[in-house]
């Protein structure tokens, strides 16, 4: 890994449904350890836009380009699907907004977050269990509970249980959709600190997704803003929020509440 | 200490804030501004409320844009151009060689106020524990009292914030601070001590840009002043 | 074959020969490609589903006036499944039957692999529920064959792993999950885990048929099948405390039979057929009496 090169270089990258436009022209790199936030309202594009990095979503136009491991920069969408999925539950994250969808919720704790080992070939139970149980420990989860369902765990605790069976392979790159959506607001602190502490801790980069401002800038580096599928301004985090230059970025800091 | 060292140099500033959603008024703050700042050198931005001071600090730092001219600082032992660097270099400047303590601490939820301090540190890579102890120091040094320490500051005094703020700033010796009214709701035994540290830190041979409200602690750490005058308003 | 016995009006093993083209069709794909499951075009037959018409289509595809046919219900010749399946093709194609392992050139069976040895030439047909090893976590079928395509099969572990975790051990003891030849994860039908062994290296082509689902697959002889494990929870068959109450059989698979309203019970011979010959030989368990006594009624 070097630092001349982004570890995720977006080229162009544009997705239509049809005759909507869902995102279009979109380019930037992403460099080793750097975390960018992509902000916007609802119907902004945004999500759309992080389905295409994540390779969850062809994209119309526009190449993402992937710095792997083994053989450097590729265009993910150019590699075999076994390549790409390989790719996908090893070297990348994926948090979703809603824990149910990021997790199974039929299998224990310990199995959620063991399953990507056992799916790269850990075939050892006790030491696919102890590496379960230090993951817990990190996102804060009681060990004790290792056996539970996650259906049996509070909203908070389900979206860090997704965390850590996303980070248990040392990803390099992780992709969040709104990780602090939908939870209240003493929950949603102590999940920000524990993702500020693992991504500042773990080098990891991330793209994060989110509506709201101060989870991007406790979280991000780096601000893109979004309106109807362009990206209308991006920079520096602190001076996207406090020196905005687009009108669009200048409503939605005006925008916020203070409590 | 070498007087001589241009650490900053700022040439040809203008700032213009266009406030789209307000008819697209303008509010010029200054233009055709230059400042060159030397090491072991302590520049006050002097002028009234509204002139632009804390706009120039925040230029400086790479938190506001500059519409025109260009700031070049000093950075190992290259110029950065901190009015167009990608934000990547901007934040390679903040970790290693700018620090920028501003009036107010944006605490973060959770984090206890030694974390805080010992941050700019761990962030460069030095050890957690050695870290913790030069932050203990200088909370020590500032009077935060030690029960505070593992308490996150968004229940702390102003008074307490800010010096929580000022270790934080202090803690990595910067070459280059921008200090931005540090002292403004300290007493005066703290406002002594912050002092004392503004004085080390160019003894040092770092280069300061403060705002300072105080006459007295503006004589003490000053070794000149920059006039800034407030610009026409735009109708 | 002997058209005196078969029945008038039907095709040679009830199947159309158009029919059985196709199934044989798909299971030289099956045998070419081992542990892959290739759809065919299940017809109705006259049992419903769930009573072997998958492996009922593959032995009526397969079978030739000169096979001897055995078929076995949970190891017994004599319950009403087997029964029926077996005068079934005695009377659509007049074939010779036998409850003698040693002696049938086919077997049909469910949820039981013989205790004696099958060998070359033989071949056992399986009657199979569920094809799917993955579909207990993925109900999508496109997405459980891209997982067989690109060989995802780290999933199946975290079945294991819950097992473990909530037993102590792999608690999975039927329809214990193989990998074929090393590449295709497969569902051996509910047989007991105690019969996974058997089908490693088997002499005897096997074949599995799903009637309602649609599928066929195969393990030809000498194939390599592994069943899952973690390295510390190593595979392990069940074993038994007691004996077969009737012949002392002590490494055979043993059914629990109920004996009256007092609770007694006893442990006797899955397999009816090699615990008949072991009695036959002079074996005596501690509740057996004279070869050739019936077993305790159920």
């Amino acid at each position: 890994m070097s630092q001349d090169t982004p570890l995720l270089s977006v080229q162009n990258v544009g997705k239509d449904y049809g005759e909507t436009i869902g995102c279009t022209d979109v380019s930037f790199d992403l460099w080793p350890g750097e975390v960018l936030g992509i902000v916007g309202e609802s119907g902004s594009g945004k999500t759309t836009l992080l389905n295409c990095l994540s390779a969850q979503l062809e994209p119309s136009r526009g190449k993402v380009i992937y710095d792997t491991r083994a053989e450097g920069p590729r265009n993910i969408f150019e590699m075999t699907e076994s390549e790409r999925r390989l790719l996908m539950r090893t070297d990348w994250g994926l948090v979703r907004q809603n824990p149910r969808d990021g997790l199974r919720l039929g299998v224990s704790a310990g199995a959620n977050v063991g399953e990507r080992l056992m799916a790269v070939g850990a075939r050892h139970y006790g030491d696919i269990r102890q590496e379960a149980c230090d993951w817990l420990e990190k996102v804060e989860i009681d060990t004790g509970r290792i056996d539970h369902l996650p259906s049996t765990f509070s909203g908070g605790m389900q979206q860090r249980l997704q965390i850590a069976r996303n980070l248990v392979t040392n990803p390099r790159l992780v992709f969040m959709d709104e990780p602090t959506g939908g939870l209240d607001v003493s929950v949603q602190a102590r999940l920000l600190d524990l993702l500020r502490g693992l991504v500042t801790r773990l080098g990891l980069s991330a793209v994060v997704v989110t509506h709201d401002l101060a989870v991007a800038r406790l979280l991000a580096h780096r601000l893109m803003v979004m309106k109807g599928g362009h990206v209308v301004e991006q920079g520096l985090t602190d001076q996207v929020l406090d020196d905005p230059q687009h009108a669009y970025t200048q409503l939605l800091v005006s925008s916020i509440l203070q409590p | 200490m070498n007087s001589d060292t241009p650490m900053i140099i700022a040439e040809d500033l203008g700032k213009t804030f266009v406030l789209h959603n307000q008819g697209g008024q303008e509010i010029s703050v200054f233009e055709g501004l230059d400042l060159t700042v030397n090491a072991g050198e302590c520049v006050v931005l002097h002028g009234p409320s509204g002139a632009g001071k804390s706009t120039l600090m925040r230029a400086l730092y790479g938190n506001y844009l500059v519409g025109e001219g260009t700031i070049r600082v000093s950075h190992a032992g290259a110029w950065v151009d901190m009015s167009r660097a990608k934000p990547q270099k901007i934040l390679s400047v903040r970790k290693d060689t700018m620090g920028y303590v501003s009036q107010f601490l944006r605490a973060i939820p959770r984090v206890a106020a030694l974390d805080i301090v010992a941050e700019p540190l761990i962030v460069r890579g030095e050890d957690e524990t050695a870290a913790c102890e030069r932050a203990g120091e200088l909370l020590n040094r500032l009077r935060v009292p030690e029960k505070l320490w593992s308490l996150a500051p968004a229940t702390f005094s102003g008074g307490e914030q800010q010096r929580v703020n000022i270790a934080r700033g202090f803690i990595s010796d910067y070459p280059i601070l921008l200090l931005d009214e540090p002292t403004a709701s300290l007493d005066a035994q703290n406002r002594a001590t912050v002092t004392a540290m503004i004085q080390e830190a160019t003894g040092r041979g770092a280069a300061i840009v403060g705002i300072f409200h105080d006459e007295d602690v503006r004589n003490q750490v000053g070794t000149r002043l920059f006039e800034i005058k407030p610009m026409e308003k735009a109708a | 074959m002997s058209a005196t016995e078969t029945l008038e009006g039907y095709n040679f093993a009830y199947l159309d020969e158009q029919t059985k083209r196709m199934i044989r069709r798909a299971i030289l794909k099956a045998v070419a490609v081992p542990g892959y499951q290739v759809p065919f075009g299940s017809r109705e037959m006259p049992l419903p589903y769930g009573w072997g018409t998958g492996g009922i289509q593959i032995t009526a595809s397969v079978i030739s006036a000169d096979d001897t046919l055995k078929v076995i219900d949970q190891g017994a010749d004599d319950t009403t499944n087997a029964v029926s399946i077996r005068r079934f093709f005695a009377r659509t194609a007049g074939v010779d039957t036998t409850e003698k392992t040693e002696d049938a050139s086919l077997i049909q069976t469910r949820h039981r692999i013989p205790e004696r040895a099958l060998k070359e030439g033989q071949i056992l047909v399986y009657q199979v529920p569920i094809p799917e090893p993955l579909r207990w976590l993925e109900p999508r079928e496109t997405e459980t064959r891209k997982m067989h395509a690109l060989e995802e099969y780290g999933i199946m572990h975290v079945k294991l792993y819950e097992d473990i975790a909530r037993f102590g051990r792999i608690a999975t003891a039927y329809d214990y999950p193989v990998l074929v030849n090393g590449r295709y994860l497969m569902r051996p039908s509910p047989i007991p885990k105690f019969d996974n062994p058997k089908m490693d290296n088997m002499p005897a082509l096997q074949l599995f048929g799903a009637g309602r689902e649609k599928r066929i697959y195969a393990v030809p002889p000498y194939t390599d099948v592994k069943s899952l494990d973690f390295d510390d929870h190593p595979f392990e068959v069940q074993k038994w405390d007691d004996c077969c109450a009737l012949c002392g059989a002590e490494d055979s698979y043993l059914d629990e039979v109920v004996m009256d309203d007092k609770g007694r019970r006893m442990f006797v011979c899955s397999d009816t057929d090699y615990c008949e010959e072991r009695r036959a030989q002079g074996h005596v368990g501690p509740l057996g009496t004279s070869p050739g006594t019936p077993q305790a009624a159920e």
